[in-house]
């Protein structure tokens, strides 16, 4: 786990934010690039999320298959 | 997070995934709680929690976790506020499975596979024609500062359940039905309409990097002005350029950006192929729930908008 964590501080440390705070032209899409998350940050999005409990409690009923539920204050997928 | 782990991914497959807000399933106050107790999906959860351990089931405040449960709601395993925990969550999806194998074998469930399905957008979103990700990050306050670093160690040594709100970035989505509202009429600038820009604006330039924030009031808007025109048109693909900035103040709390965004236009099809805006400011005060009591600012805060295309 540490050096998984020392490869990503490094990965940031590659990322570095333009210097202007003013978005323009010459700089948006290097402020646009560190502003997203990275594929790290989103690796939740690799497990394939319905994003309905009552339908997916439905389709778990039609297959016979057990449920995974992530639940949170906000919808996890996005505070929408 | 959890989800991160890979083995935790490949023991997901085995499973129906679903992520949903737990608030308008399982209400902590009276008054909503009386709302919902006939809904089937509230009843079929609380169902599930009560035939869960004590210990891992928050009786009396919110039950924001990760479950585990059969077709029917029985138990296999799960616990509240358990994001934060790679190892113990692996235990518990293949406690979840030994579980399943006796489940599925008594009760002769059909056991089909599941299909693959690809994370989408929350719900609120996802019918609308124009879907917009819209991400959040704190941005360095000066050289070398590294407080909106994408990673940090020392963010990452421990795992308890705040570890979350040390992640400097967070994601929010925004639906219009009227993409054409966006596209410039003529080859003069324009403004964008006000009806769009302030509704983006209020929804969604907010502070909720580390937490919650609610959206801004409409009185909060002392200055938003956005303009757009086209820099070139080639078969039937319309570039447009953004720029502008806002103003938006409400009692303590502010965020003051410049905007610039670029995007393309594609005439026949009635719709844009891209769509990119960032959105960098100061932004000073704190909300009840988005972590910012230490942190009041003055600091910068940086947004980039982005197209969600769900295919």
């Amino acid at each position: 786990m540490r050096l998984k964590n020392i490869v990503l501080h490094l990965l940031g440390l590659l990322l570095a934010a333009p210097l202007s705070l003013a978005p323009d032209a010459g700089n948006f899409r290097e402020w646009h690039e560190f502003i997203r998350p990275s594929a790290q940050e989103t690796a939740y999005t690799q497990v394939g999320w319905r994003n309905k409990f009552w339908p997916a409690v439905l389709e778990a009923k039609r297959l016979g298959r057990p449920i995974l539920f992530w639940t949170m204050n906000g919808h996890p997928l996005g505070c929408t | 997070m959890v989800w991160s782990d890979l083995q935790i991914q490949k023991l997901a497959k085995e499973f129906v995934t679903v992520a949903d807000e737990v608030y308008m399933l399982y209400p902590e106050d009276a008054g909503n709680l009386n709302r919902v107790k006939n809904d089937p999906a509230h009843l079929f959860f609380k169902k599930f929690g009560e035939a869960m351990p004590p210990r891992d089931w928050n009786a009396r405040g919110t039950k924001q976790g990760i479950y585990m449960m059969g077709p029917n709601g029985e138990y296999l395993e799960g616990k509240f506020a358990a994001a934060s925990n790679a190892p113990e969550m692996r235990v518990r999806l293949q406690r979840a499975l030994t579980r399943w194998e006796s489940l599925r074998t008594e009760k002769s469930y059909a056991n089909l596979p599941v299909p693959v399905v690809k994370t989408g957008a929350p719900p609120e979103v996802s019918g609308a024609t124009m879907i917009l990700k819209v991400n959040l990050r704190d941005v360095p306050r000066g050289p070398g500062d590294r407080s909106g670093a994408r990673f940090s160690p020392a963010d990452h040594t421990t795992e308890s359940w705040p570890d979350f709100t040390k992640w400097a970035w967070n994601e929010n989505w925004i639906g219009f039905d009227d993409p054409a509202r966006w596209v410039p009429r003529s080859s003069s600038s324009e403004p964008v309409p006000a009806a769009e820009m302030q509704r983006l604006a209020r929804e969604m330039l907010v502070d909720n990097v580390r937490g919650q924030a609610p959206g801004w009031q409409p009185s909060a808007i002392k200055g938003l002005d956005v303009t757009m025109r086209r820099t070139s048109v080639k078969g039937g693909l319309v570039t447009i350029v953004y720029a502008g900035s806002a103003n938006l103040t409400q009692g303590a709390n502010s965020f003051a950006p410049k905007i610039y965004g670029e995007a393309v236009w594609n005439s026949s099809a009635g719709a844009f192929t891209s769509f990119d805006w960032v959105v960098i400011g100061p932004r000073t005060g704190a909300w009840q729930f988005n972590q910012r009591e230490q942190d009041r600012g003055p600091a910068p805060m940086g947004i980039a908008i982005s197209l969600f295309k769900p295919n």
